[in-house]
Order: C-alpha cells, then sequence, then structure tokens
C-alpha cells in the first residue's frame, strides 16, 4: 500500500516524540534521578562533622550561590539592600582562597555588585553606580551583606554559636550539586528561639557547607542558601584583586552602613545583662548583642531624628506602636524574624531590638529597656 | 534548494526593510543620547546603555540589548512564520513540491535560510551599532571600556565577546524561530504563524518572572535569553550561557522534529 | 519497466480519501492511457481537485493504489514528478519577481537532473541548468508571454498569471500534463490559443488530463472522459461513446402539418417542436424518402445525437 502514508505518519511522529522524551529525560530528570541516588552513610558523628565544618575556612574553592529568604521587612531607608537580601533570592558567585581572602560577587540581571575580601579591608564594587568603596578594618556591628549568605559563612556563623543545649543528630547523607554530603539537623534547646530547626549539608570530601536550611516554627523554609558548582582549587590572583579602572568614583570609609556609624557613635553605656541574657561581645560596647547559642539578639541604639523616621516608616507599612512604661514599642516581624522598636519618652533614648526570638523576649528587652534607660558613655 | 531559498531571501525587499527597521531604532537611540548626552541611570533602561556615553565600542552590544526583548524576536518571528504558511498562502508551495523538492529538502532550506536571516539581522544590528556609537557618542579616548566587575576590557576582549553575544542571541532566535516554523507547517496563515511564535515567547517571559514557574523555569524557552549579559562580566560565568545553548537546541531539536513529522506526512490542500 | 510506454499513465485502484468523516474520494479506479486527451468532468466539490492532488502526492490517500506513468505515487513521487507537468487549482507565483524570475526560481529549486540510480531513464532535458534559459523562453513563448518583459507578477492580470502556470507546467517538456481549469480567466481568444497549443503538444505526444467543470471546454478538447459526482467515478469512457446516437431522427421542414400527414402522425402531437420532428424508429434514408414523395421539401435531416451535457446530467442526477 504505497499509497497510504498514515503508517509512515505515525511512525515520524513516534520518533520525535521518542526523541523528546529522551531529551526531556537526559536533562531534566537524570540529574534529578541522580541526586536522589543513595550516599553511603557517614561514619562520621555529627559532632565530627560540625568540626570539620568549622575547619572548612581555609578551603579554596570558586563556586556560584544562591540564598532564598522569606524574611518579610519593611524596606527602610538607610537599611540598604537588607530588605531584599532576607527577603528575595540573592545570586552569587564566589572565589575563596581563605577567610581573609575572597571575593563575592552578587548578580543581577543587567548589573553586578562585587565584594572582595582582603585581610584588613573590604571593598565593594558596583556596577550601576560605578563605585568602588573600600572599607577599612571590620566594623563592631554592621548589617549583614549578602557574602555573609553564602552557605559556607552562614553555616559557620550558624554552628560557631551552637550551645550546650542546642541539640544535633545526623541526617541521612545526600548529593548537593553533584557532591556528596553529610547532614546534619540542629535543634535549638532554648524555647524562644524562633528556629525550629536548621538542616545543614556538609561536603564528605573537604567539610565544606554546601547548604543550609532554616526552617521556623510554622514549618516554612525560613531562609535555604545553597552553593552549586563547586570548583575546589584556589582561583586565580587576578580573580581576586579588585578592578583599578579608572572611570569609577573611589571612596575610603570606615564604617560600610548604617548600622556600624551608629554602632560606632552610640552614647549609651548599654548594660551586661539584659532580661537574663548576658552581653556577649564586650568590644561591641555601643552595639552588644545579648544571649548565647542561637537565641541572640541584637540591639542598636537610634538617634533621635532617625528614630522619627524609621517609626513613621514602619508605622506606615500597617504596625501598630503600642505604650509601655517609660515609652512605646512598635513590633514588625515574621516568623523567624522579629524587630521590636523601643522609643523613650523623653524623645532621647531609642533602640531597634532584633533577633531570631519570640517577640515577647524582645518585649522584655525593650521594657527593661526603657524603664533603666543606660547612662551616657564615658569619655563622652 | 537552499541555493534557491537563500537567493529568494536576497532578493525579497521585505528582507531589507525589517533588517533596515531593526538597525533604525539602536541608531536613533545613538543619535539622541549623543545630543543630549543623558545615560539612562545604571539599573534602569535596557542593559548596558548607561555604560555606552563616551564609549562607543560597547553600543553594539548595547544596540542588540535594544532590539533584542521585542523587535528582534518580531522580525524572527514573521520570517519563520513566513517560510512554509508564506509558500501556501501565495499558492507556489504545490509548485514547489510538484517540481519535485522532497518536503524534508523544503524544509531544510527554510530553516538555512532563516538562520541566515537572523544572523544576517544580528549581525546588521551589531555592524551598524559599531559605526553609530563609534561615529555619534566617541570612541573610549581617555575612558577604557570596562566588565561589569569593572575590569578594563582590551579591543581584541571586546571583540570576541561581541563575537559570542553575536551568535548567541542568534542561536536563541533560532529556538524561537523553531516555534514559528512548526506552526507554520501547521497554519497556511504566516501571521498566525508568526503570531503564535510571539505568543510561546510572550508566555515564556511571564512565567520565567514568576517565582510559581520555578520548577520549570530552567526549561523555558525564554530563561536564558538575558545570560549573554554575562560576556560583559569577569571572568565570563559560561554555565548560563551553555545552559541556555543547550535549552535553546533541544526547542530546536523537538519542534523541527515535529515540523518534520508533520509537514513530510500531511496533505498539502493550499 | 521497459514495458512502461504501454502501460496506463495515470492508474488509480479503489482510490479513496477521506477527510475526518467526509469522504471527499470514494473508490475511485480511473485510467488515462497514453496519448489521451482525458477530461475529467464534474460539478464543483465533486473531488476532483482532491483527486489532481493525490495524483500529485499532494494529499495521500486514505486507501487506494495510485500509478502514474507506472510507478506507484506517492513512493515514487521523485521519479515521476519530473516527468510531469501540473497546473493545480490555479497559478502560483511571487508576486514581487518577473515571469522569468519566478520560472528560474521554480526550475533551480526542483533536482538538476531527474531520476535516482536504477530508475527508468527519463527524457534528457528535465531540468539541466545548461538548458535552463531555452527551456525558460521556450515555455514564455508557447503560452504567449514572451514579451513581457521585466514586469512583476503582481502586476498581471488573471489570464496572464494563468499562462504563467502554464508555463511553469511546460518547462521540463513533460510526459504527461495534469492541468485543473487551465482556462480560467482566460478570454475566448486565449482560450483557443491554450488548446491549439494543447493539442499540438498532445499531437507530439504528451499526455494531457484536464480537469474541468466547463462541459463544453472537456468536449471540444477531449478524446476520453471520466465524470466524477461526489467523489465516485460515474462515468469513463470514449467521449464518441458518451454522445452517441439516440436512435432518433431529426427532420426540419418548411410545413410541418404536411409533414406529420404524410409520416401518418397526428397533428401537433408530441414528435414536434419548433418546427422539428423527432421520430423513433426510423432512419434517415426512410424518412426523407417518405416526404420528398409526399412533396413534403425537407430543410434538414439527421440522427439525433446525444449532448455530453445530457449523458452528464443523466449520469450525475
Amino acid at each position: 500500500m504505497s499509497t497510504v502514508v498514515s503508517r509512515a505518519a505515525r511512525r515520524r511522529w513516534a520518533s520525535v516524540a521518542g526523541g523528546t522524551a529522551l531529551l526531556v529525560g537526559s536533562l531534566g530528570v537524570a540529574p534529578w534521578a541522580w541526586s536522589a541516588v543513595g550516599v553511603a552513610p557517614t561514619s562520621a558523628s555529627a559532632e565530627a562533622v560540625v568540626e570539620r565544618a568549622l575547619a572548612s575556612g581555609d578551603v579554596s574553592y570558586s563556586a556560584t550561590g544562591e540564598s532564598r529568604g522569606s524574611l518579610a521587612l519593611p524596606d527602610v531607608r538607610g537599611f540598604g539592600g537588607l530588605a531584599s537580601l532576607v527577603g528575595g533570592t540573592t545570586r552569587t558567585r564566589i572565589w575563596w582562597a581563605g577567610d581573609s581572602h575572597w571575593r563575592v560577587d552578587v548578580v543581577g540581571l543587567t548589573g553586578e555588585q562585587d565584594t572582595y575580601g582582603l585581610p584588613s579591608s573590604t571593598t565593594t564594587w558596583d556596577y550601576e553606580t560605578r563605585r568602588l568603596v573600600t572599607v577599612a578594618g571590620e566594623p563592631s556591628a554592621r548589617l549583614p551583606r549578602a557574602d555573609d549568605l553564602v552557605a559556607p559563612r552562614a553555616v559557620q556563623r550558624l554552628l560557631s554559636a551552637l550551645g550546650p543545649t542546642d541539640r544535633l543528630s545526623l541526617l541521612p547523607a545526600r548529593r548537593i550539586g553533584g557532591r556528596d554530603a553529610d547532614g546534619l539537623r540542629v535543634v535549638p534547646g532554648d524555647a524562644r528561639s524562633t528556629i525550629a530547626r536548621a538542616e545543614v549539608w556538609v561536603d564528605r570530601a573537604t567539610g565544606l557547607p554546601l547548604r543550609l536550611r532554616m526552617v521556623d516554627r510554622a514549618g516554612d523554609d525560613a531562609l535555604v542558601t545553597t552553593l552549586s558548582g563547586v570548583r575546589l582549587g584556589r582561583p586565580d590572583d587576578e580573580v581576586l584583586r579588585p578592578p583599578t579602572t579608572s572611570t569609577a568614583r573611589r571612596e575610603l570609609e570606615t564604617a560600610p552602613d548604617l548600622v556600624a556609624r551608629l554602632a560606632a557613635r552610640s552614647t549609651w553605656q548599654m548594660p551586661d545583662e539584659l532580661a537574663g541574657l548576658q552581653a556577649s561581645d564586650p568590644a561591641a560596647a555601643g552595639t552588644p548583642t545579648y544571649g548565647t547559642g542561637l537565641v541572640r539578639v541584637a540591639v542598636l541604639p537610634l538617634p533621635g531624628r532617625l528614630t522619627r523616621e524609621v517609626v513613621a516608616n514602619v508605622t506606615s507599612a500597617g504596625s501598630v506602636s503600642e505604650d509601655v512604661a517609660g515609652g512605646s514599642l512598635v513590633r514588625v516581624g515574621s516568623s523567624l524574624l522579629n524587630v521590636v522598636l523601643a522609643v523613650g519618652d523623653d524623645g532621647r533614648h531609642a533602640y531597634v531590638i532584633t533577633g531570631l526570638v519570640d517577640p515577647t523576649l524582645l518585649d522584655e528587652l525593650a521594657t527593661e529597656l526603657l524603664a533603666s534607660p543606660p547612662p551616657l558613655r564615658y569619655g563622652r | 534548494m537552499i541555493r534557491v531559498e537563500l537567493r529568494k531571501l536576497v532578493g525579497r525587499p521585505r528582507t531589507w526593510i525589517s533588517i533596515g527597521l531593526l538597525c533604525l531604532l539602536p541608531v536613533v537611540v545613538a543619535v539622541l543620547l549623543s545630543v543630549t548626552e543623558i545615560a539612562p541611570r545604571p539599573g534602569q533602561g535596557p542593559t548596558l546603555l548607561s555604560a555606552v556615553l563616551g564609549n562607543g565600542a560597547l553600543f553594539p552590544a548595547a544596540a542588540l540589548g535594544i532590539v533584542l526583548p521585542f523587535f528582534l524576536p518580531i522580525a524572527v518571528a514573521v520570517q519563520a512564520g513566513e517560510s512554509v504558511a508564506g509558500e501556501a498562502s501565495a499558492g507556489t508551495l504545490r509548485y514547489l513540491l510538484v517540481r519535485p523538492v522532497g518536503r524534508t529538502r523544503l524544509l531544510v532550506a527554510k530553516l538555512v535560510s532563516i538562520i541566515a536571516f537572523t544572523l544576517l539581522a544580528v549581525v546588521a544590528v551589531a555592524v551598524v551599532g559599531y559605526v553609530a556609537g563609534v561615529t555619534l557618542l566617541g570612541t573610549s579616548g581617555t575612558l577604557t571600556t570596562t566588565t561589569l566587575a569593572g575590569t578594563t576590557l582590551t579591543p581584541a576582549d571586546l571583540a570576541w565577546r561581541t563575537g559570542v553575544m553575536v551568535l548567541y542571541i542568534g542561536w536563541s532566535m533560532v529556538g524561537l524561530a523553531a516555534v514559528s516554523m512548526f506552526l507554520s507547517t501547521i497554519t497556511d496563515s504566516p501571521i498566525a504563524a508568526a503570531l503564535g511564535g510571539l505568543a510561546v515567547l510572550v508566555s515564556s517571559t511571564v512565567l520565567v518572572a514568576l517565582d510559581a514557574a520555578g520548577s520549570v523555569r530552567d526549561y523555558l524557552p525564554t530563561r536564558y535569553w538575558l545570560a549573554w549579559v554575562d560576556l560583559f562580566r569577569d571572568p565570563v560565568p559560561w554555565g548560563d550561557l551553555t545552559a541556555g545553548v543547550l535549552v535553546q537546541t533541544g526547542y530546536v531539536v523537538v519542534l523541527l522534529g515535529a515540523a518534520w513529522a508533520n509537514f513530510t506526512t500531511r496533505d498539502v490542500t493550499s | 519497466m521497459s514495458a512502461g510506454e504501454e502501460r496506463a499513465v495515470v492508474a488509480t485502484r479503489a482510490l479513496t480519501k477521506r477527510f475526518g468523516k467526509v469522504t471527499a474520494v470514494d473508490a475511485l479506479d480511473l485510467l488515462v492511457r497514453p496519448g489521451d486527451r482525458y477530461g475529467f468532468l464534474g460539478p464543483n466539490g465533486s473531488g476532483k481537485t482532491t483527486t489532481v492532488r493525490m495524483l500529485l502526492g499532494l494529499v495521500h490517500a486514505t486507501s487506494g493504489d495510485i500509478e502514474v506513468l507506472g510507478r506507484p505515487v506517492p513512493r515514487a513521487a521523485r521519479e515521476v514528478l519530473p516527468e510531469v507537468g501540473a497546473l493545480v487549482e490555479g497559478p502560483g507565483a511571487y508576486p514581487h519577481l518577473s515571469a522569468r524570475a519566478n520560472l528560474r526560481l521554480l526550475d533551480a529549486a526542483g533536482p538538476a537532473r531527474s531520476g535516482g540510480a536504477g530508475a527508468e531513464p527519463l527524457a534528457a532535458d528535465t531540468g539541466s541548468r545548461r538548458t535552463r534559459r531555452r527551456r525558460i523562453e521556450d515555455a514564455l513563448e508557447q503560452v504567449g508571454l514572451a514579451d513581457v518583459g521585466r514586469r512583476p507578477v503582481r502586476t498581471y492580470s488573471l489570464g496572464m498569471k494563468q499562462r504563467l502556470g502554464l508555463a511553469s507546467a511546460l518547462l521540463r517538456g513533460p510526459r504527461l500534463l495534469v492541468l485543473d481549469e487551465p482556462t480560467n480567466g482566460l478570454d475566448p481568444r486565449g482560450i483557443v490559443e491554450i488548446r491549439d497549443l494543447l493539442l499540438g503538444l498532445n499531437a507530439a505526444g504528451t499526455t494531457v488530463f484536464l480537469s474541468s467543470h466547463l462541459l463544453a471546454e472537456v468536449e471540444l478538447f477531449c478524446t476520453r472522459i471520466g465524470v466524477l459526482d461526489r467523489g465516485r467515478l460515474v462515468a469513463q469512457d470514449d467521449l464518441d461513446a458518451l454522445r452517441g446516437p439516440t436512435g432518433r431522427t431529426l427532420v426540419r421542414v418548411e410545413d410541418v402539418a404536411a409533414a406529420e400527414q404524410a409520416l401518418g402522425l397526428a397533428p401537433g402531437g408530441d414528435t414536434r417542436r419548433d418546427g422539428e420532428l423527432a421520430l423513433d424508429g426510423t432512419s434517415v434514408a426512410d424518412v426523407t424518402d417518405r416526404l420528398v414523395r409526399a412533396g413534403v421539401r425537407v430543410l434538414e435531416a439527421a440522427p439525433e445525437r446525444r449532448t455530453l451535457e445530457q449523458s452528464v446530467l443523466e449520469l450525475t442526477t
């Protein structure tokens, strides 16, 4: 039946469908299947995995990173890209030659912001404003930067803060970005922490943390940061050197952001203990953090003119002010990160109090601070 | 047959009109920029456009950035939608087939012609962009061309990066052309085929921007369209570019396969 | 395959095409012999064009077999089609190009040399580049378009476009011409010219398959006729067989009443029409003999023949 071609048509369509299936299979399903193939369980203990992750600061590598946060913060002027950093997706490229020699690019669709970490300074190149800003030294307090959310750094920060009551357990090993990784579950011992649990995956070969997932009490992902395309080995020095372009505006600063400036200029002698929590960092007397382990609260004194602006910003976003003895409180928060803005009646004392903790704990700190305002620092 | 198709492409006034219109917009932008010297604020407006003032050598890239979201896809979709459906609606398809021209051969020739058109259009925009950039915006002079990372680009660097960009954008367009070409074998209306291709483009663009489409996003045709910007980073991240080429190739293979299966066995009733 | 010349030029067996639930062509058995001027008649929508498209491999049959020039279609279309010239449902040309440029493109699009390995040798001059210019000029000359110059086709009248379509069908000196409504849009003079051209080609050995809904055209040109009605072939025969004598004799006389009397018919009977008598069961010789002997003057006497129109109407209703 040479005239009839319906069989040929069926055969051709079948071969096209088969080819498509093969393509989808090899491009889409195969990587997924590969990541699901079991990895041999680790012989190391949870503590040993933590050890190795903490010791991996000098592992040299280059990779791409992605962090996805769901912390809804109001976009307050002066707090830079904080809201988008913790509330959106940030894509980064990372070259790491050690804790004091690295480069992290925040890659946007039409530009990028590159931070170069050097032993005594950090330099940030911003393509869109064509500014090259060098910050000498490490300020006692500052806003989080994109490089703080790169998986190894975030994991090391989390693990180094672990207290004796926090519980560790092993998760089944799995593959992250093609590498065998040992899993670790961290459950805070203190019920006031808003973190229900954190999951950490650490590269079996090098101890490099590859992924961090923080889950809030509602069971939702609050922050997920992952490293992918990891290539071990020291990156080129060329890559780690900040650009020397002549078209850029160069600036030299000591305080990279509002928090750092406020911390440096704070006039109050903050107490050593608040709501039963010890000040943990005596060096940062102006902006101390209180607490241990995963329950940590940062207290940032605000100057008067900034206070009005921040309060206006926050209340316009829908938060309600509540009067307490000695002042008023404005609460902003998500299931994970809570912020209390405490404003004293005298108009001079105002603080931003924040932490990954239960809001009632923040309230405690705030009312205590407002009830007994700290004295001026000596020498001011 | 391939030579015949190329001759038709070159001999057709519409080819040159659409390429001319494509080149016109970047030239207008260059003229306005040179007259007003107001570059868009960084981070706003088309990619790289903020960097071209006094830096005309970067204008080919910016010119392609200007036409990429809209005009280039339209030109390519119209050309590809025309391929088979245009012959059908002009009544010439049946005469080609009884000449006889094998149906597979006809499709291959059409594909070659579309690829030629796409490359021609992209190269024309880049060349016109370069000429307009250098004459209207001036060469770098004291200013140097920089990457997005702020490092300096030598002219040779800029040349190969622009060259790869031309090829990458060209191939992205071929992916779109494959959609329109497949539709062109289904319908006898060139307009419908072109619009179908553009509809796919628009839906894909919408979905890419949607977080809820996360799991399929990486397989959408326009997912990596803007990855050519990566060529102007330093060092160049090849990941997205490679993924983009692979995704486009996947679409080209599947859609051309479908076009072939459909066209070689369908009834030609136009 | 050496017997190809003696075999049918077009033969279909139980050829059927369904579009969805509609049966466009139903169990068609066409037979076109070498040298035929075959008229493919049928009202609009009877499936003529679908059949033509199937013969040319444009539309694929649902079932049945087609052989063109002794080879199966569409499987051997590559070998068969270079020897077939076709005009299907009106001409098609790129409107921005001239007639010559159109023919050049069309000729260059096909294979340079027809017939693959193992195929029977075909006419020498079917598509080579060397002879292209000459063949184009010849074809334009044949259809009367030699002096149109470089005007683009979009400025052509319908008749000129039709002539261009014919020229493209003639370009390769085909052994079989398949023409679907070829005189569409031509003026009466053009129709005569084209008919003479086709007669000349047919005399030189080209088989012509002409599909048309115009009875007069087919009757004037064709030697063999197939009648299609709602997808079925209701008749396929030589033209003379289809319009054979009816057995009656027509007589025209000066005085009808006298003639009726002479022939012994009732005056004003139903044999009488407009000064003519239609008589059953007799012959021209017999009738004239009786009338002349009765002194009735005979103006005209002839055996009645069916017109093609009558046959077709009978067959298709």
